[in-house]
């Protein structure tokens, strides 16, 4: 027994060192050659370009669309020149004031680009301080309407104070207040934005540019700016209730 | 059953003897109980061990020729399997290549592309520059010139009103003035129920000349 495990060994060793003897072949060691071009350098100018500033005037289109939306409204009556400001809300129509429409003999708008427009038709309201007038060519820029104007909410002033240039002026809202005790119906938004003489008529921009309110006086007491806001502008310019411009010296 | 006391054994010289006496005594008559012992086997003979070396190394060399010759067989095939893949991967590399110099032209060809687009975007953006701020320069112009023609169309309006106004002064002023020389005429001419008949006409035309041209310098300066 002991020759028969012997011999069994022996075999078993034999075998192994049969298969350990010869060496498989080496895969073939030869690199592949790439013969990659060199790639050209990307420019300084690319950089440049990509940090392409956003042009100015893109940048203040809305103040380019407030300058361009907000016309001069001139009102030639017996008692002389009055001025006042307005906006499009179509392409031949405007929203003023009541007061700076009243006793018109004449009505004369100005555009920002030099143009006098005559106007061919004016109203008035009967209950709020709104005019509106429809004149005899077509007007740069028409407004679109915005929401309903909050406290707090950060709104330009645009209009022609003094009659001069046209200026933009910030402000935020405070507060609306009941506008009966003011003349108005529904309520009245107060503003910090300056308010002057010629500013009457002039639209209140959000800071999207829409229109949040129409400018028609400012508070003695406190020098707040007094302004209908859109939705009473909405429904006083959608339910009507307007009348001739009142004759010179009669409002 | 319990084993008996052990008792020491005897001692001295003559239980010595003793001793020795028995184990000659054992020694020369054996115990019939004892096996008897066998002859050893004979040996093989010689030459019979020659021949199982021989087998065993015959069946060793046997086995190791097999395993070398499989594992030989296996190797080949394992080569020819390396070399074809070896193969394989080279024309994917050739391909590859093709490709990798392919895309690289075509992005040096975009590079430059670009390089140029870019060139082209910054002179333009400088162009639009210039061209922003002339409009803008224009633009404030226009505007100031559009102020300026509003207040000038003012003072147009302005001063048609004024005209207007003192056209009226003039009109009545000219009545007045009429008035005044037919009234002269009649009381030079010695005509002097004429000249009281009108004298009240002219003499309200005048106040109303004189009320409007005070109203007037009162209103225009």
């Amino acid at each position: 027994m002991r020759r028969l495990a012997a011999l069994l060994t022996l075999v078993a060793v034999a075998g192994l060192l049969s298969g350990c003897g010869v060496r498989a072949s080496e895969p073939p060691e030869e690199e592949p050659t790439f013969a990659v071009p060199k790639l050209e350098p990307v420019a300084g100018d690319v950089p440049e370009a990509v940090r392409v500033e956003i042009p100015r005037l893109a940048k203040d289109s809305a103040e380019r669309r407030a300058r361009k939306l907000t016309v001069r409204v001139r009102n030639v009556s017996c008692l002389g020149i009055g001025v006042g400001s307005g906006f499009a809300i179509a392409e031949d129509v405007l929203v003023t004031n009541r007061h700076v429409l009243a006793g018109a003999e004449t009505v004369e708008v100005s555009t920002w680009d030099g143009r006098t427009l005559p106007a061919t038709a004016a109203e008035v309201g009967v209950l709020g301080d709104l005019g509106v007038a429809r004149v005899d060519g077509t007007l740069p820029q028409v407004g679109a309407y915005g929401a309903q104007p909050r406290p707090g909410d950060e709104v330009t002033v645009v209009g022609y104070p003094g009659g001069e240039e046209l200026t933009l002026s910030p402000g935020t809202v405070v507060d609306l207040v009941d506008g009966k005790p003011l003349g108005i119906p529904g309520r009245v938004m107060r503003l910090t934005s300056r308010v002057v003489p010629g500013n009457s008529g002039g639209p209140v921009l959000d800071r999207r540019g829409k229109i949040a309110g129409v400018v028609y006086a400012y508070q003695l007491g406190t020098g707040l700016g007094l302004a209908i806001p859109v939705d009473t502008l909405r429904t006083l310019t959608r339910e009507g209730g307007y009348e001739p411009v009142p004759p010179c010296g009669s409002d | 059953m319990a084993d008996p006391p052990w008792t020491p054994p005897p001692s001295g010289p003559r239980a010595l003897a003793e001793r020795l006496a028995a184990a000659e005594h054992d020694s020369a008559a054996p115990d019939a109980a004892t096996p008897r012992q066998q002859p050893p086997p004979p040996a093989p003979p010689r030459g019979r061990g020659w021949l199982l070396v021989a087998v065993i190394v015959a069946l060793v060399a046997t086995v190791v020729g097999a395993g070398s010759a499989y594992v030989a067989w296996d190797n080949r095939n394992r080569a020819g399997d390396w070399e074809e893949r070896a193969f394989r991967l080279e024309r994917n590399t050739e391909q590859l290549n093709g490709l990798l110099v392919e895309r690289s032209t075509q992005l040096n060809e975009r590079t430059r592309e670009l390089n140029k687009l870019a060139a082209t975007v910054t002179r333009q953006q400088n162009a639009l520059t210039r061209s922003e701020s002339d409009v803008e320069s224009l633009s404030d112009r226009q505007r100031e010139l559009a102020a300026e023609k509003a207040r000038v169309e003012d003072s147009r309006a302005a001063l048609a009103i004024q005209s207007g106004a003192l056209e009226a002064v003039a009109g009545e002023l000219v009545d007045c003035n009429a008035g005044l020389f037919q009234l002269f005429g009649f009381l030079v001419n010695g005509d002097r129920a004429s000249a009281d008949a009108i004298v009240d006409d002219v003499s309200l035309d005048c106040q109303r000349a004189e009320s409007s041209l005070g109203e007037y310098r009162t209103r225009y300066g």
